[in-house]
C-alpha cells in the first residue's frame, strides 16, 4: 500500500490538473529522460530505469523536500559545530597563522590579501559532487581548482599553440574585413579567493601567462580579464555566491574590456536602470542544496530590450539551438558576434542594445550552427572563461578558435 | 535490477506481490494447485528479475540450474555403484566450479599468466594485465558466487541422501533462482526451503513481518551503507601521499560500517522479501561487531558462506578430526577459499588468510585467555582492529596498495586535522546510528523488549519507524537520479 498509494494518487491527480503544479522545474536543465526508438533490447533495462527515475510520481515535490531536509542538517553544522572542531584542531596544533593561499604579484590583488588576512582561521577543503564548499556559504566549482593551484601552467609548445591558433582565426577575420578581438574571463576562485577554502594559491596563473605571451609575441588584441574584476570588486560583488559565473556587474566590467579593445566607448552603468529577478545558483543545483542568495539580495539585471529571434528563454536559445540573437534600433548598424560559453549570457544583455544586430554563439555550437552567422560578423569577438583554457573538462577553447577559424576560410 | 532502486520498489515488487496473491486465490483442479502456479510465476518473475541485468546472464544460470537437476536427479535415481556416484558428484562439482572459473576467476588467470610472461616481480600482485595474450575480458555476472554456492549444496546433500531429490524442474529451478535472494544471498541450503517450495503456508502476519525486514534493510542500506560508502570511496581512491593518519582510520571506519550495513541490509531485505512469500530464510549476521574473539565473530557474519565452507569443505577435508596439525591446515584452506571466494584479487585471498590466522592464534594460544577476560571491551577492541586492518586490505585494489593504506593509519602528522573537510552532519549522523545499531544498542535492550511488544504504543510507534525509514529512502533514492545538466561546465 505504501508503495502503491502514492503512485495512485499521481495517477489521479493527473486528471485534475493539480499534477503539473506539482511537477515543477527541479533546476536540472534537461528534458526528462526519453527512451529512443532504436534501442537495442539489451540496454532496454537501463533506458527503462532512467525513464523511471525521471517519472517517480511526486519527484519534484521529494528533490525539493530532500533538500530542505539536508540544509536542516547540514546548514548547524557548518555555522557551529564545524568552527568549533576547527578552532579546537587549530588550538592543538598551535597555529595561528592562517593556511590560506599566497597573493599574486600584482598591485590590485593586495586588496584581497589584505581581505583574507582579516579572516585567518583554517577552512578545510570540502568537495562535493564537484563543488568546493567555500567560506561563508560561498561555492566554487571545482573544476577551477586547477588555475588555482596553478597545477596548469602552460609550456612554450602550449603558447605556440595558443599564438597560432589567435593568429589564425585573427588573420582569417580580417582578411573578411571583421574587428577582431579576444578575451579570457577569470574563474570566480580568481576574483574571489578569500572564499575559498585553506588552499596554497599559486602566483603563476596560466591565462595570465597566455596574456603575457599573445601580448608579448603577437598582435592579437587579447585581454584577461582579471585585474579589472579585483579592482571592481570593492563596488560590489560581481559573481554570485552559489553560482560558477558573474553577475551582471561583473559581465559589465568584462564587456568594457573587450569594448576596450575595439575601440567602443565603455557602458556607464549609471546610465541604466537596473530591474530585480530572481536567480538559482547552478551550483546549489548540482548540490540538490535549496538556493538562497542572501549574500547579495536583491538581484538586478539592467533593464534592456531587444527583440530575440527565439524563445523567450532565460538565455534566448544560446544553449537550446546554439546561438541567440537579438535586433534592436541602435545607432551602430554593425553586426557584432561573439563566440564565447555561457559568460557571454550576462553580458549579451548590455551589447545588444548598441548594435542593430548581434549574435552570441555557443562555441560548443560551432559545427552545427550556420557558418553565415560567423561570416556576417562586422566584429568578431571570441571569448572564453578561465577553466576552458586547458582540455580538462572537455571544452577546450583552442578546439573552438580553430573551429571558428576554419568557418572563415 | 537492485532492491534498493525505484523500478524495484514502485514496479517490480508491488506487482509480483499482487499477482502471486491473484494467482494464489483462484481455483484449481488439484489440491497443490495454487502452490505450483505460484511456483511457476515467482520462477519467471525471478528470470525476468535476473535478466534485467543481462540476457547473457540469465542464460548462465539456466546452465547451471540444467547441469545441477539433471545431476541430482542421475545422483538419486540411477547411479547407484559407490565409486561411480562419487566420480559423478566430482564431475558435477566440477561443472559448477567451471563456470565459476571461467565467468569469475578467468581474467585473474590471464592477468597472472601474462605477469608471468613478462617476467614481472614488483608488481606481480596488481591486478592490471600487460593485455599480450589479447583475451577479451569476460564480464562477472552478478550473483554468479551465491547461485552456484547454492546448486553445489544441493548436489552433495542429494548425494550425501540428507535431502531428497526435487524431481520438478520448476521447484528446483526456483530454489536456484529466487529473486530474494539471488545476487546477494544468504545461501540457502535446499533442506531448509524444501517444504516451503511444496507447501509454504503466507499469512498476512507474516507478509508484514517481512515487509518490517525488508524496511529495515532498505533503511540500512540506504540511509546507512550509502552515505558510508560516498566517504570511505573517496578516501580508498586518494592518492598515499595525500592521506593523512586520521583520514585513513575515518576512510577505514566508513568503510567497516558501509560494509556491514551493506551486506547486512541486502540480507534483511532478502530475509524480508522471502517472507512476504511464505518462505523462512535463516539469518545471515548476529551483530558481528559485537564478537568477544575472532572465532566468535565468524559465527555471526555472513553465517551461510561460513557454514557452507564448514560442511562442504572444512569438513570433508577432515575438519578437527585428523590431528592439530591437519586441522590448523584444513582451517587455513577454508579461510583461503572464503577469501578467494569473495573476489578475483590476491587481496582478498590475503585478507581471508589473514582472518584465518586469528582464528589459529586464538586457537594455539590466546582464546581462553579471551574467554576468561573480565574486561571484554579490550576483546571488542581487539576483534574490531583485527579487522578492521584486514578491512583494509580487502577493499584495496591490490595488495601494494593496501599495505601503504595499512602504514598510512599509523602515520600522523601536523595535517591531520584535515580530517574534519570529510565530514559532515549526515556522516556524523549515520556513524553515530551505525555504531550504536550495529549490536550496543540491541545488547542495551536485550530482554526489555518482549515486555514492550505488548504494548500497543510499540506497534504504533513501529509503524510510523517504519514508515519513516521507508519515506527518507525514497527521499534518498529519489535525490540519487537528480542529475542536473551542467551547462556552465561549459
Amino acid at each position: 500500500m505504501m508503495l502503491v498509494l502514492p503512485a495512485a494518487v499521481w495517477i489521479f491527480l493527473s486528471f485534475t490538473g493539480l499534477r503539473e503544479r506539482l511537477d515543477f522545474d527541479t533546476g536540472e536543465n534537461r528534458t526528462k529522460h526519453r527512451i529512443q526508438e532504436n534501442t537495442p533490447v539489451n540496454e532496454l533495462p537501463k533506458e527503462l530505469e532512467a525513464w523511471i527515475n525521471d517519472r517517480v510520481p511526486f519527484r519534484s515535490v521529494i528533490l525539493a523536500a530532500d533538500r530542505k531536509l539536508h540544509a536542516m542538517m547540514e546548514l548547524p553544522y557548518s555555522r557551529k559545530i564545524e568552527p568549533f572542531l576547527l578552532k579546537y584542531a587549530m588550538h592543538k596544533e598551535g597555529q595561528e597563522e592562517p593556511a590560506s593561499g599566497n597573493a599574486p604579484e600584482n598591485e590590485a590583488a593586495k586588496d584581497h590579501t589584505e581581505a583574507s588576512a582579516e579572516n585567518p582561521d583554517y577552512y578545510p577543503v570540502k568537495v562535493r559532487n564537484g563543488v568546493i564548499l567555500g567560506r561563508e556559504g560561498w561555492l566554487f566549482i571545482d573544476q577551477e581548482m586547477m588555475d588555482y593551484l596553478g597545477l596548469n601552467l602552460p609550456g612554450i609548445t602550449v603558447l605556440q599553440e595558443y599564438r597560432d591558433a589567435f593568429g589564425r582565426l585573427q588573420k582569417n577575420a580580417e582578411a573578411r574585413g571583421m574587428t577582431f578581438a579576444a578575451a579570457a574571463f577569470p574563474n570566480k576562485s580568481r576574483i574571489y579567493p578569500e572564499y575559498m577554502p585553506s588552499m596554497e594559491m599559486s602566483k603563476a596563473f596560466r591565462l595570465q601567462m597566455i596574456e603575457d605571451d599573445l601580448k608579448k609575441n603577437s598582435s592579437v588584441p587579447f585581454t584577461y580579464v582579471c585585474e579589472e574584476m579585483l579592482e571592481g570588486k570593492s563596488d560590489g560583488l560581481l559573481y554570485y555566491t552559489l553560482d560558477t559565473h558573474w553577475n551582471y556587474k561583473g559581465a559589465l566590467i568584462g564587456l568594457n574590456e573587450v569594448y576596450r579593445l575595439l575601440n567602443l566607448p565603455a557602458i556607464d552603468s549609471e546610465n541604466l536602470s537596473y530591474t530585480e529577478f530572481e536567480h538559482v545558483g547552478d551550483l546549489t543545483n548540482i548540490l540538490n542544496s535549496p538556493s538562497a542568495e542572501t549574500a547579495e539580495l536583491p538581484l538586478y539585471k539592467p533593464e534592456i530590450t531587444a527583440e530575440s529571434t527565439a524563445g523567450p528563454e532565460h538565455d534566448y536559445g544560446f544553449h537550446e539551438r546554439g546561438y541567440s540573437e537579438y535586433i534592436s534600433d541602435a545607432r551602430d548598424a554593425r553586426t557584432i558576434v561573439m563566440i564565447g560559453d555561457s559568460y557571454l549570457v550576462n553580458l549579451s544583455e548590455y551589447v545588444k542594445k548598441d548594435f542593430a544586430h548581434s549574435y552570441f554563439v555557443n562555441r560548443l555550437f560551432l559545427d552545427t550552427v550556420d557558418p553565415e552567422i560567423i561570416r556576417s560578423a562586422d566584429i568578431l569577438v571570441f571569448a572564453f572563461c578561465e577553466r576552458n583554457s586547458t582540455d580538462e573538462f572537455g571544452w577546450y577553447c583552442l578546439d573552438g578558435l580553430s573551429a571558428a577559424a576554419e568557418i572563415l576560410e | 535490477m537492485l532492491f534498493s532502486s525505484m523500478i524495484f520498489l514502485w514496479g517490480f515488487l508491488p506487482f509480483v506481490i499482487i499477482l502471486n496473491t491473484v494467482i494464489g486465490r483462484l481455483p484449481y483442479k488439484k489440491p497443490d494447485g495454487a502452490i505450483r502456479a505460484k511456483n511457476i510465476f515467482l520462477l519467471i518473475s525471478s528470470l525476468v528479475f535476473y535478466a534485467w541485468g543481462g540476457i547473457y546472464y540469465l542464460l548462465i544460470m539456466l546452465s547451471c540450474i540444467l547441469v545441477n537437476y539433471f545431476g541430482g536427479r542421475l545422483l538419486a535415481h540411477r547411479i547407484r555403484e559407490k565409486r561411480a556416484r562419487k566420480l559423478f558428484l566430482s564431475l558435477v562439482i566440477l561443472l559448477n566450479l567451471l563456470i565459476l572459473f571461467v565467468f569469475k576467476y578467468f581474467n585473474m588467470t590471464v592477468i597472472v599468466i601474462e605477469k608471468i610472461l613478462a617476467g614481472s616481480r614488483l608488481d606481480f600482485f596488481n591486478m592490471t594485465g600487460t593485455g599480450e595474450l589479447g583475451i577479451p575480458e569476460i564480464v562477472l555476472p552478478i550473483g554468479i558466487s551465491f547461485f552456484t554456492f547454492q546448486a553445489m549444496s544441493y548436489v552433495v546433500d542429494v548425494y550425501r541422501g540428507t535431502v531428497q531429490v526435487q524431481d520438478r524442474i520448476v521447484p528446483f529451478a526456483l530454489y536456484i533462482s529466487f529473486f530474494p535472494q539471488l545476487i546477494a544471498g544468504p545461501i540457502v541450503r535446499y533442506r531448509n526451503i524444501a517444504g516451503e517450495i511444496e507447501g509454504r503456508k503466507e499469512s498476512a502476519e507474516l507478509f508484514s513481518e517481512g515487509v518490517r525486514r525488508f524496511l529495515y534493510g532498505l533503511g540500512k542500506k540506504v540511509l546507512l551503507a550509502n552515505v558510508f560508502a560516498k566517504t570511505a570511496d573517496q578516501i580508498f581512491a586518494l592518492d598515499s601521499a595525500a592521506q593523512t593518519g586520521l583520514t585513513a582510520w575515518l576512510g577505514l571506519i566508513a568503510y567497516t560500517l558501509q560494509l556491514y550495513y551493506d551486506f547486512s541490509g541486502y540480507s534483511d531485505m532478502a530475509i524480508g522479501l522471502g517472507r512476504m512469500f511464505g518462505f523462512h530464510f535463516t539469518e545471515n549476521f548476529r551483530y558481528p561487531y559485537m564478537a568477544l574473539s575472532a572465532r566468535d565473530f565468524w559465527n555471526r557474519w555472513h553465517i551461510s558462506l561460513s557454514s557452507w565452507f564448514r560442511e562442504y569443505v572444512y569438513i570433508p577435508l577432515g575438519g578437527n578430526r585428523k590431528g592439530k596439525a591437519r586441522t590448523y591446515l584444513n582451517l587455513m584452506i577454508v579461510f583461503a577459499l572464503t577469501g578467494f571466494w569473495h573476489g578475483a584479487n590476491f587481496t582478498f585471498i590475503l585478507w581471508g588468510l589473514y582472518c584465518g590466522l586469528f582464528v589459529l592464534l586464538e586457537r594455539l594460544f590466546f582464546g581462553k585467555i579471551l574467554e576468561k577476560n573480565p574486561v571484554k571491551i579490550l576483546n571488542h577492541l581487539y576483534v574490531m582492529l583485527s579487522f578492521m586492518i584486514g578491512l583494509a586490505v580487502f577493499r584495496s585494489d591490490n595488495v601494494y596498495r593496501g599495505f601503504s593504506y595499512v602504514a598510512g593509519l599509523f602515520c600522523f602528522g601536523k595535517d591531520d586535522w584535515s580530517v574534519l573537510s570529510w565530514l559532515s552532519m549526515e556522516l556524523l549522523a549515520a556513524a553515530a546510528a551505525g555504531i550504536l545499531l550495529s549490536g550496543p544498542l540491541q545488547a542495551l535492550f536485550k530482554g526489555k523488549l518482549g515486555n514492550l511488544r505488548d504494548r500497543k504504543w510499540f506497534w504504533t510507534a513501529d509503524f510510523i519507524f517504519q514508515l519513516g525509514i521507508l519515506v527518507l529512502s525514497v527521499f534518498s533514492l529519489v535525490s540519487g537520479s537528480y542529475n542536473p545538466f551542467i551547462y556552465f561546465q561549459f
